[in-house]
């Protein structure tokens, strides 16, 4: 038998998971919290040493938790949170503490490139709206704000690209984590002119060597054998960025596969051969191993996030009076909510509950979610079900809003552990939906790469057919079916119809604003 | 001592109720109306049984006030307009009477709309049709009980039936005449309506038409057997329900407005002139005197609340009840506007009346985030029904100089001062309670001379409880969200129609 270590290293937490290599099963997991560093209110910092002992610590727990040893592990794959600044000196040590995406320090130069008309160029080049913690912003924020630590840079890289540094000795980079450099999405490559744009064309001779995904790094060292269990001369793989690891674990390798996550966030992966830079400036698009993209059309928040307001706010006593065994008093609200008819009898959700607003299929900070159509017999199984199908109808229009073919949509995330979500969602997809077996995709992903890298599949494809386990396939019901396609365009166009209220309502917030005294 | 009695015969319930001199309630009685109906959107009751049910709150109300019934001066009876109750020569009701709320004559009505003769019936009559009026009734029955006409001697409203029991006279008011409905602006019937309608032969069977606040007869040795009164009572003509509550309420000028914060929500504004400002919506009734009353309802009053709580529940007292306000501390604690939640109240499944007609319409919540509370939604209720208060009477003819909350939701003074933040308008919270009665009975009293004029006798009875200025600064912050709501309703009124094919056709 022969097993692979996947390491998803997150904002917050970093998981380790050992997958047996021919079928994909799990064998054994651990977890460390992620410390994070806030010298500076926004700023979110982390101490690269502090963090690969921590990941170091975290792999042999999962090889322990196995009960295997690191004889038994033939390759090691990391995925990492994408963008930020993870820099080493010239002597190869940490150029300072490596700054991590959410860091917020360089929204007024993110700022500044809206206002100077700047973006379009930088979106059509990269088919990525930077956010402050890409290193496109934080470069340039360092040259201005630092110059002595900006000076100091000699190499820059990733979160894994470092983890792969202390495992191999080698610092290199992928394509997939280019992606959120951001970089030329079309040449697969780094952009001086972004560069020259940022006003830090110097950045040229910082830049790492970037290797296909999925190539070999190098292999783990004595030194790194000892702090992480695993056998010197282990092959490590040059994993990948989150979004495209997860993307992978769940199955999305070949153009015209898809994975949609309904987590506390809702997101919607499609991988294509092509970049898809429709809708411009909406989602995220990202380099995939073997020449394809992935178009990423995330709603914040859009997610179980909803279903968990409804049912606080419908079913504040049940859900209070469940109190820790929230699982039977879920069983029962969803199977009222599958008792009540489609559409409970006309109710819309139009689901933008996350304060960030609609992010996919467009851009709406200021949209909110609401309910349109109920009367006095609409109770809390209506509202939730209506819930439920206003998330799968806000799927159908982040599909729509995809310029490219889909063949295959596989389903993951809490949410989809329901099953009736899961058929209101294949019914509004009108197509079927696979659910995966594993809820650690991203760990998965990486450990795919390391498969085929160290030759136990043939390809990607192969790997992820043997390895990416469906727990079921969900059809879609044919009346139900045509009852959302009924359904959609009104949820559509009242969904157009309703952004200048929300613009509206968020003028009249603001000039309410502090001057708010008596109630 | 002298006293009065009021009668108000409500549609699920009949209420007697003896006043004193001053206006105070002394005894009540009441009793459930029984409501038949033989077929699905059929509302019909036995005359005989709502009379004897009647004469059961006549005395069960003197012996409440421990009088002499020949301490009773007078008395006056309000009832609800429309629907038909028919008699013959002899007086006996010829079949069951017909209610307002019978939905019988929808088709008809649908002919009649798609005939086009909608638009006229309104101009001459003021008040926009439903399936219940009288003229409506009478159509169905040339059409479906054609043997009925040949044998009828009258046709009454459900107070004139009524009075006829008590005095044996066939007489009607302007206020049932204006819900028949008749020609508004002459305060008569309107054979040329009538016709339109479908309602042709009835012409001769509508009774006289006598002032409201007149003495209309007395009471005859039957009734007396039957009530208890004395011989010879003096009874006036009443008038209907809607009428009769806004003069118990303490109304008489034009610009003063009464709302009744109740089920469902009506909106009436005294008006000097019979304007048909909106055209098509809401009633006009013609009230003593020579004003009118615009009424345009809510449908969705406080059964918007009773829905929200009822169903997704609420704070309770240690007994079980709605602790209202508990729930009102915790709603005031958030901010004006809710932070942004709006509510459209259109959750009355018979949809919108005023001030647009919609029977599709449906309600909405708008504006939440998973930051919104259920503090946020109760807010949102609250600030709602004031909102489509303010969009009926900004619909209306003319300004309110006042505005008095009745009902169960004017007993919350927070509620009061937001309809006065909301509304801009002073908010008065009068004290009379039994409205419809107390209306009657005023009139009744000063028919027989215990007081010089009504307006003296609503002094006595319906004193200002309390008294809500708007405050400018909550106005303007209320002004902005309001025109949100506006803008809000608008947008969803737009898909009714296509959310109410869907939802048939994910039916069929």
């Amino acid at each position: 038998m022969s097993y692979l270590v996947g390491i998803d290293k997150g904002t917050t937490a970093t998981k380790a998971v050992v997958f047996d290599a021919a079928t994909g099963k799990v064998a054994g997991s651990a977890n460390r919290a992620t410390h994070a560093l806030h010298p500076r209110s926004g700023w979110h910092e982390e101490d690269m040493e502090v963090t690969f002992g921590r990941v170091a610590d975290c792999i042999r727990a999962a090889i322990a938790d196995a009960g295997l040893t690191g004889e038994d592990i033939s390759g090691v794959g990391v995925s990492g949170h994408m963008g930020g600044l993870w820099a080493l000196d010239a002597e190869g040590q940490p150029a300072g503490n490596a700054i991590a995406w959410p860091d917020a320090r360089a929204a007024e130069i993110v700022a500044g490139w809206t206002r100077d008309g700047k973006m379009d160029e930088i979106y059509e080049i990269s088919g990525n709206a930077p956010i402050p913690g890409v290193p496109l912003a934080l470069l340039a924020w360092l040259k201005t704000n630092d110059p002595d630590r900006y000076a100091s840079l000699h190499r820059i890289a990733f979160a894994k690209d470092y983890i792969n540094y202390r495992l191999t000795g080698r610092f290199v980079t992928d394509e997939s984590d280019i992606s959120f450099f951001p970089c030329d999405i079309r040449k697969r490559a780094f952009s001086q002119r972004l560069f020259e744009i940022a006003g830090i064309p110097e950045v040229a001779d910082k830049l790492p060597d970037v290797l296909p995904t999925g190539s070999l790094v190098g292999k783990v060292t004595a030194e790194a054998a000892e702090l992480t269990g695993l056998k010197p001369g282990t092959p490590v793989v040059t994993g990948a960025g989150d979004a495209v690891s997860a993307a992978l674990g769940a199955g999305a390798v070949l153009p015209g596969q898809a994975v949609t996550v309904i987590g506390t966030s809702f997101m919607n992966n499609l991988t294509t051969d092509r970049p898809v830079m429709e809708p411009a400036g909406v989602g995220f698009l990202f380099l995939m191993p073997d020449g394809a993209w992935q178009k990423l059309m995330a709603n914040t928040g859009g997610g179980s996030l909803c279903l968990d307001w409804a049912l606080r706010a419908f079913d504040k006593d049940r859900l209070e009076a469940a109190g820790d065994d929230r699982g039977a008093f879920f069983a029962t609200m969803e199977a009222e909510a599958a008792s009540v008819s489609p559409l409970a009898n006309g109710v819309f959700t139009h689901p933008y509950f996350n304060t960030s607003g609609m992010s996919a299929p467009r851009f709406i900070p200021e949209a909110r979610a609401s309910i349109f159509g109920f009367d006095t017999a609409t109770g809390p199984a209506q509202m939730v079900r209506s819930v439920m199908e206003g998330v799968a109808l806000s799927m159908v229009d982040c599909y729509a809003a995809l310029d490219g073919s889909v063949d295959e949509i596989r389903l993951t995330g809490g949410g989809a552990r329901s099953r009736l979500w899961a058929k209101i969602c294949a019914a509004a997809m009108n197509r079927p939906l696979g659910l995966l077996e594993a809820e650690e995709t991203g760990a998965l992903g990486v450990a795919l790469l390391a498969a085929v890298a160290t030759g136990q599949h043939p390809d990607l494809a192969t790997a992820t057919h043997a390895m990416v386990r469906l727990a079921d396939t969900v059809e879609p019901d044919p009346d139900l079916a045509a009852i959302y396609a009924d359904a959609y365009p009104l949820f559509r166009d009242l969904g157009r119809d309703l952004e200048p209220l929300w613009r509206k309502r968020a003028d009249i917030l603001s000039q309410q604003g502090k001057r708010q005294d008596t109630p | 001592m002298r006293y009065l009695l009021g009668i108000d015969k409500g549609t699920s319930m009949v209420k007697s109720v003896v006043f004193d001199e001053d206006g105070r309630t002394v005894g009540t009685s009441e009793e459930r109306v029984e409501v038949l109906s033989p077929r699905p959107g059929w509302h019909e009751e036995d005359p005989e049984a709502s009379w004897q049910a009647c004469c059961r709150t006549i005395r069960g109300a003197i012996a409440d006030a421990g009088i002499r019934a020949d301490e009773i001066a007078a008395l006056g009876i309000a009832a609800h307009m429309g629907g038909a109750w028919i008699i013959d020569a002899d007086g006996n009701a010829l079949r069951n009477a017909v209610c307002w709320p019978d939905e019988r004559a929808q088709p008809l009505l649908t002919e009649l709309g798609d005939k086009g003769v909608l638009d006229e019936a309104f101009a001459i009559s003021g008040n926009g049709l439903m399936p219940g009026i009288t003229l409506m009734i009478l159509a169905w029955l040339n059409r479906h009980e054609p043997d009925i006409r040949p044998k009828a001697s009258a046709v009454l409203c459900a107070k004139d039936y009524f009075r006829f029991r008590l005095t044996g006279r066939i007489a009607t008011d302007p206020s049932d005449v204006s819900f028949v409905p008749g020609d508004i602006d002459a305060r008569t019937h309107s054979p040329k309506l009538a016709a339109l309608l479908g309602a042709d032969g009835w012409d001769d069977l509508m009774p006289e038409i006598v002032a409201s606040d007149a003495i209309a007869g007395d009471i005859t040795a039957a009734a007396a057997e039957a009530t208890g009164l004395k011989v010879g009572t003096p009874v006036i003509t009443g008038c209907g329900d809607a009428v009769a509550n806004v003069i118990g309420a303490g109304g008489s000028r034009p610009g003063e407005a009464i709302t009744v914060l109740g089920t469902s929500c009506l909106n009436s504004l005294i008006v000097d002139e019979p304007g048909r400002e909106p055209p098509g919506l809401g009633f006009l009734f013609a009230m003593p005197g020579d004003n009118y009353l615009r009424i345009l309802p809510n449908t969705s009053g406080t059964i918007t609340m009773d829905w929200f709580l009822d169903h997704f529940g609420g704070i309770r007292t240690e007994d079980g009840k709605w602790d209202f306000r508990a729930m009102e501390e915790r709603v005031a604690a958030t901010p004006r506007g809710a932070d942004g939640v709006l509510l459209l109240p259109y959750v009355n499944t018979a949809g919108v009346l005023a001030p647009f007609y919609d029977p599709r319409a449906r309600g909405a919540f708008f504006g939440m985030s998973n930051q919104t509370t259920r503090d946020h939604l109760m807010r949102a209720v609250y600030e709602a029904l004031a909102y489509a208060t303010r969009d009926c009477f900004e619909a209306m003819p003319g300004g309110q100089d006042v505005l008095t909350l009745t009902g169960g939701g004017a007993r919350s003074a927070f509620w009061a001062q937001m309809f006065a933040d909301v509304c801009k308008v002073p908010i008065e919270i009068s004290t009379a309670e039994q409205t419809g009665a107390a209306g009657v009975a005023l009139m009744a009293g000063v028919a027989v001379g215990i007081w010089p004029d009504l307006a003296t006798a609503q002094a006595r009875t319906s004193s200002v409880s309390a008294r809500y200025e708007p405050d400018p600064v909550a106005s303007a912050d209320y002004d902005r969200w309001y025109d949100l709501y506006r803008d809000v309703r608008e947008t969803y009124r737009s898909y009714s129609g296509r959310r109410s094919e869907l939802v048939g056709r994910a039916r069929a």
